[in-house]
C-alpha cells in the first residue's frame, strides 16, 4: 500500500467518525478539526485500527504530528519495521 | 509568604532555581569541554536540587549554622536514597527495549516509587524523628518535586519506545529528572523539549527578547499579583477568630482561583523564561483557560502538560481498552467512567488527604457533564444547528463564565483540607 492510498482510506474513516466534513491532507492535525478533541480522538484511533487490522502502542499515534505522519507510522508497520 | 522580605535567605527557594541555577548552568553549557558537558549538567542539578531541597526546609525554620548542619546531614541520606531510586528507574528504561514485561515495568517502576513514597503513611511514621526535626509534615516533601520527577521519567519510556526520542545517556537521564527550574512546579515538559539543551540554543524557538519578557510577566504575576490576592485568601478571612458570612467566602472563592492561577502560570513563566535563556525549552502549561467555554476546554488549557499526560498515558490507553471490551455501543458510558476515573488521579496526585479525592471527583464530574450534554446538544440541534450554537458569542461568553464559576467553587475542595473545610464550616455558623 502506497501512502496515497493510506491517506485514501483515511479519509473514509474520518468520514465515519466525524459529523463535519473534514478533508484529510498531510498537513492535517487536531488543532485543525474542532471535533478532534481527546473524546473523539478514542474513537479515531479505534476506527484506524480495525481499518488497517493493526494496534498502536502507548503514545504513538499521540507523536505523530499530522495525517502524513500517521500516514508514514501505519505504512511502517504494515511493513512490519 | 515571606517572613522579612528584607532578609534575602528567605528569598532562597525562589532565587535558587531561577537565579543561581541559571547564571551556574548557563556557564556550564556554554564552556564546558564536551567530553564533561553532561556530566557537569548533571552534577549542577543534582547538587542544586538538593541545596533547594535544604532552602526550602530551612525558610520556615531560619538559617542558624547548627540547624544548617544538622537538617543537611539528615537529609543527605534520604536524598541519596532519591538518587537510587531515579537509578532505578533508569534502569529500567534501558530494559524497555526489550519489550514485553520489561517494557510494561519500565512504565510503572517510576509510578511506584511515587505512590509508596506519597501514599504509604507507615514511611511518614518511620521517619518520624527527622520530619519533627525539620518540620516537614511529610516524607515525600524531602522526595523534592517526586509527583513531577516520576511523571516526566514515565512519559520518557513512551519517547523511547515510539522512537521519539534517543535513549538517553545515565547523565543526561539525571539532568532531565533533576533539571532545577522544572523540578518543584513543573511543568511536565517531555524529554523531547528537554534534548534541546544538546546543543547550541536555537534562537529562533527561544528569542532571549520573548524569554526576559516571560520572566518579567512571570515575576509580576506570582510577586505582586498572586501575593495581593493571597490576602483576600481562605486563610486570611477565615482563620483570624472573627465571625464571617457568606460574602466574605465568596471573596475568597473568586480571588483564590485567580489567585492560583496568577501564582501557578506565574511561575511556569517564570520556568519558561530562564530556561528559554539557557536555551533549553519547556513545554507551555496554560492557555488561556478562563477562555474556555467548557469545562472539558477548560482542562485542555489548564495545567496542560498534566493534563496532557494523563491523556496519553491513561485516559487514551484506558478507553480503547475499555470500548474493545464492551463494545463500540457502550463507548458514550465508557467514556463518561474513563473521564471520572481519570480526574480522580489528578485529584489525588496533587496530594493524599480525601479534599483532593472530593476534588478530582468535581473535576471528572463537570467534564463528563459537558461530555454527556455535547452529545444530547449535537443529536437535539443536528450539524447545521450545533454549528450555529457554537458559533453564537452570547451561548460562548455565557459559557465562559459558567466554567470560571464552577472551576472557582469547586477549587474549595483543592485550597482546604477536610479540617480547614471543616473549621470555615463552623465559622459561618458563627454568624
Amino acid at each position: 500500500m502506497t501512502k496515497q492510498e493510506i491517506l485514501a482510506q483515511l479519509q473514509s474513516v474520518f468520514d465515519n467518525v466525524f459529523l463535519d466534513e473534514v478533508v484529510v491532507t498531510e498537513e492535517l492535525s487536531a488543532n485543525d478539526v474542532e471535533e478532534w478533541d481527546s473524546l473523539s480522538h478514542v474513537s479515531l484511533v479505534l476506527a484506524v485500527e480495525e481499518k488497517f487490522g493493526l494496534r498502536f502502542r502507548v503514545g504513538e499515534v499521540e507523536g505523530t504530528k499530522n495525517l502524513g505522519d500517521l500516514a508514514d507510522l501505519i505504512l511502517r508497520r504494515q511493513t512490519g519495521s | 509568604m515571606l517572613k522579612d522580605v528584607g532578609d534575602i535567605k528567605f528569598l532562597l527557594p525562589l532565587l535558587l532555581p531561577f537565579l543561581f541555577y541559571p547564571l551556574i548552568a548557563g556557564f556550564v553549557l556554554k564552556y564546558c569541554p564536551k567530553g564533561l558537558r553532561e556530566i557537569a549538567f548533571a552534577t549542577t542539578n543534582i547538587i542544586i536540587a538538593f541545596a533547594l531541597l535544604i532552602a526550602t526546609v530551612l525558610v520556615p525554620l531560619g538559617f542558624d549554622p547548627i540547624l544548617i548542619k544538622m537538617i543537611v546531614s539528615g537529609m543527605a541520606p534520604i536524598f541519596v536514597i532519591y538518587l537510587l531510586l531515579v537509578g532505578l528507574s533508569y534502569g529500567f528504561l534501558r530494559l524497555s527495549v526489550r519489550g514485553g514485561l520489561y517494557l510494561t515495568a519500565a512504565y510503572f517502576v517510576p509510578l511506584i516509587e511515587l505512590v509508596v513514597l506519597k501514599y504509604v503513611p507507615a514511611l511518614d511514621k518511620l521517619s518520624k524523628p527527622l520530619l519533627n526535626a525539620s518540620a516537614t509534615p511529610h516524607l515525600a516533601v524531602i522526595f523534592i518535586g517526586i509527583s513531577y520527577v516520576s511523571f516526566r521519567l514515565c512519559y520518557l519510556v513512551q519517547e523511547v519506545q515510539n522512537g521519539i526520542v534517543k535513549m538517553p545517556s545515565v547523565w543526561n537521564y539525571f539532568s532531565f529528572a533533576f533539571y532545577v527550574p522544572t523540578l518543584t512546579v513543573g511543568p511536565i515538559s517531555p524529554y523531547a523539549k528537554f534534548a534541546s539543551f544538546e546543543a547550541p540554543p536555537d534562537r529562533n524557538l527561544v528569542p532571549v527578547g520573548r524569554s526576559l519578557g516571560r520572566i518579567v510577566v512571570g515575576l509580576w504575576k506570582y510577586i505582586f499579583v498572586s501575593n495581593v490576592l493571597g490576602q483576600l485568601g481562605y486563610t486570611a478571612f477565615f482563620f483570624d477568630g472573627h465571625p464571617h458570612g457568606v460574602l466574605d467566602l465568596l471573596i475568597c472563592i473568586f480571588a483564590y482561583s485567580i489567585f492560583l492561577y496568577c501564582n501557578f502560570s506565574g511561575l511556569c513563566d517564570l520556568v519558561i523564561g530562564v530556561s528559554g535563556l539557557l536555551g533549553i525549552q519547556v513545554a507551555e502549561n496554560f492557555n488561556q483557560p478562563f477562555a474556555a467555554r467548557n469545562f472539558q476546554e477548560f482542562w485542555s488549557r489548564w495545567h496542560m502538560t498534566l493534563s496532557g499526560w494523563i491523556r496519553d498515558m491513561m485516559f487514551t490507553p484506558l478507553l480503547k481498552m475499555l470500548i474493545r471490551a464492551w463494545g463500540p455501543k457502550s463507548a458514550n458510558h465508557a467514556t463518561a467512567i474513563v473521564i471520572i476515573a481519570t480526574f480522580i488521579v489528578i485529584g489525588v496526585w496533587h496530594g493524599a488527604g480525601l479534599n483532593y479525592l472530593l476534588f478530582g471527583i468535581s473535576q471528572g464530574v463537570g467534564v463528563a457533564a459537558v461530555h454527556y450534554s455535547t452529545q444530547f446538544m449535537r443529536k437535539r440541534l443536528g450539524k447545521e444547528g450545533f454549528a450555529k450554537y457554537r458559533a453564537n458569542r452570547l451561548y460562548y461568553y455565557l459559557g465562559c463564565v459558567g466554567t470560571y464559576l464552577y472551576f472557582s467553587l469547586t477549587l474549595i475542595l483543592f485550597a482546604n483540607s477536610m479540617g480547614d473545610l471543616q473549621h470555615i464550616g463552623e465559622v459561618l455558623a458563627m454568624r
